[in-house]
């Protein structure tokens, strides 16, 4: 059956099951298989060639939810849309959510995803109490600190590795309502959004991030966006996206030069306008993008690539800047430049990808041999300054690069499940 | 509203409650054969929806006697709505290999849901209103080699909703017939192919019971779709291959 990464890599597995029930999942060793969730990865980490992929969609059941603790069981085939919308009446939120909902539970543990508000919760992982792993010889095992806690350690961003996560407990965080008090920044240069960065941590904001263009001849500049819960609850905000969608994929990528300076100057401008202060509804000011269905599509059957590298701060500055001029060059910009600042915290998993440091994300057009160029002059730059590449987003990097960057990986092979396996864990593991 | 739903840890059923509970509260009567499953069901219906409340019962849909006696103690408070959900999707081959499957598999779609439906239809008589829904398929509207054993159960489903339809044509009860596509399910996980969201068939089946519908097709583009495949001549019918 076929498959289709997020970024458009495509992949033939041997079958797809959907288990519904957890004894379901008793024959999971027979062949090689691998734990798939809602396959939002851009790469090849949800993708297994020649293999089964055994779906957690069809488990998607609240377990135990203790209203007074915010401590939620549940399966992991329950998506991060699910959680906001059913507890934030409560005054409950998860503490960490990447920048769509559209997520499993599964798929968040095990690629320990972060998001906007690294500052104040670190990744998703960190939230984690306990998980329980089935793995293919059919052990059944409780992972947590105290239990399994090595293990526990390997399963929180070990890419679906280590065995089939079926049940997860979460601390969620209280929150005063839905909204957030947010400010929106413009800046114009990278040294800017460098102090912008540190003042917010300073002042203890709970989520930030920053789109900037990298396209244009105004290349650097940018906008800034942060948030606190906020106490207010005024109904009457306007909120829940665009609720529109990309009907079907265009013969041909609809992001090129052209585009691309016509959206990041006319971003630019609406991004000025909306500076200052606002209160901002959590769907709105997490999940922008998931008001439109399928945005991926955009670009055409040849799909794209998501560029996220990390760098430690040191030299953050003076990479990003080479980064930036050396995709100015290249003629190929980004569409949605998103750059934000990890604090210094230990991580949650044995493969983690966020750490202290500063991370760009790129979106780029798959144009073949023009784009693999650009990520070679990139890779140099983000490897010669110690930085790495997230695995999650990544659909090309090189053995050596991955190794180097997580050199967790001789230790995570004690942990590994011999009956899994993906294309990404093919091309840069095994 | 108090609803009543049998085979409710079926996806449909429960994507269906999941509805209703979200529009507003009611009272659901969930009817099962697996006490874990339907356990299992209801604590992450009530965390969900805690206006809402949620009883289990258990039920063997092999006996006459078992069913009759949770239609009666289920009736003794009125009832607005039953949805009748069980079913299994027949491996055709299987199914023509081995009587016996084929046996166990048409008294399951057919005939525990002729008894069932028959026996919430007499508690709604006695009420005098209420809304029997019961869940058919597009299969039933045409036999195909594909999949006749499970079709001619839901082609019997229909002839007996419209049957019930007829008796209860001058009352306020409503006799409401499902015909869901393909939908994605644990039935289906196997079938490539395009399969309709279970949250979106359920928003069709809990609107098309609320407008009181006699057939509803979820999603109603079926409705054209089987138009379609009911007038092919059988001359063209028995050379395609779907």
């Amino acid at each position: 059956m076929k498959q289709r990464s997020f970024g458009g890599l495509t992949a033939t597995a041997s079958s797809v099951v959907s288990p519904h029930w957890p004894t379901d999942l008793k024959s999971l060793g027979d062949t090689t298989f691998l734990p798939v969730g809602m396959s939002k990865s851009y790469g090849d980490v949800a993708l297994s060639s020649g293999n089964r992929i055994i779906s957690s969609l069809g488990l998607n059941r609240f377990l135990h939810w203790d209203a007074a603790t915010g401590v939620l069981e549940c399966e992991a085939g329950v998506l991060l849309s699910d959680i906001q919308s059913t507890f934030v009446g409560q005054g409950w939120l998860l503490p960490v959510t990447p920048g769509t909902s559209f997520i499993t539970v599964g798929g968040a543990v095990a690629n320990d995803v972060h998001g906007k508000d690294h500052h104040l919760s670190g990744t998703f992982g960190e939230h984690v109490l306990s998980l329980q792993l089935v793995r293919s010889t059919g052990e059944v095992l409780e992972c947590s600190k105290t239990s399994n806690p090595d293990l526990f350690k390997a399963t929180i961003g070990g890419l679906g590795l280590t065995g089939f996560i079926t049940k997860v407990r979460l601390q969620l965080r209280a929150v005063s309502g839905p909204y957030f008090d947010t400010e929106v920044i413009p800046y114009e240069n990278l040294g800017e959004f460098f102090s912008l960065s540190e003042a917010t941590e300073a002042e203890n904001w709970e989520a930030s991030v920053s789109w900037f263009d990298c396209s244009t001849s105004k290349a650097g500049r940018g906008s800034f966006t942060r948030g606190n819960s906020s106490e207010q609850s005024d109904d009457g905000v306007k909120r829940g996206g665009l609720g529109v969608s990309v009907p079907f994929t265009p013969p041909i990528s609809l992001v090129n030069k052209l585009t691309l300076d016509i959206f990041n100057s006319g971003y630019y401008l609406l991004q000025k306008r909306a500076a200052g202060k606002h209160l901002t509804h959590y769907r709105d000011f997490y999940y922008p993008l998931d008001g439109v269905g399928n945005w991926n599509r955009i670009y055409g059957p040849k799909g794209f690539y998501q560029y996220q590298s990390v760098i430690p701060m040191k030299d953050a500055q003076a990479a990003t800047e080479e980064m930036l001029s050396v995709i100015k060059k290249s003629g190929q910009g980004s569409f949605l430049a998103v750059l934000k600042t990890f604090a210094d915290r230990e991580p949650a998993g044995l493969l983690s990808f966020a750490r202290h440091g500063v991370t760009l994300a790129l979106d780029f057009p798959n144009r073949g041999q023009k784009t693999e160029k650009l990520f070679a002059a990139l890779d140099a730059i983000v490897f010669e300054a110690g930085g790495t590449l997230n695995p999650s987003k990544d659909a090309r990097m090189s053995r050596e690069m991955f190794q180097a960057g997580f050199p967790g990986i001789k230790e995570f092979a004690k942990y590994r499940d011999a009956g899994i396996v993906s294309d990404f864990s093919r091309r840069v593991i095994d | 509203m108090r609803i009543v739903v049998v085979s409710a840890t079926s996806v449909i059923a429960v994507s269906c409650i999941r509805q209703w509970a979200s529009e507003s509260a009611h009272e659901f009567e969930l009817v099962g054969r697996s006490e874990e499953r339907l356990e299992s069901t209801a604590s992450d219906l009530r965390i969900r929806f805690p206006k809402s409340t949620f009883t289990v019962s258990l039920v063997d849909f092999d006996s006459t006697s078992s069913i009759a006696g949770v239609v009666k103690s289920l009736s003794a408070k009125p009832i607005d709505v039953v949805l009748v959900a069980q079913g299994s999707l027949t491996d055709q081959k299987k199914a023509s290999n081995s009587l016996e499957y084929l046996k166990s598999e048409l008294e399951l779609n057919a005939v525990s849901v002729a008894v069932t439906a028959e026996a919430f239809a007499g508690a709604l008589g006695v009420q005098g209103f209420g809304t029997l829904a019961v869940i058919g398929s597009v299969a039933g509207d045409r036999g195909r080699a594909y999949n006749y054993s499970y079709g001619s159960s839901k082609a019997m489903i229909e002839t007996y909703a419209q049957g019930l339809q007829q008796r209860f044509g001058s009352s306020k009860v409503s006799v409401c017939l499902i015909k869901p596509g393909p939908t994605a399910t644990p039935m289906t996980a196997t079938h490539e192919g395009k399969m309709a969201d279970p949250a979106a068939v359920a928003k069709t089946i809990v609107a098309g019971i609320k407008a009181r519908r006699r057939v509803i097709y979820a999603p109603g583009s079926w409705r054209l779709i089987m138009l379609v495949v009911r007038m092919i001549p059988f001359t063209v019918f028995k050379r395609l291959k779907f």
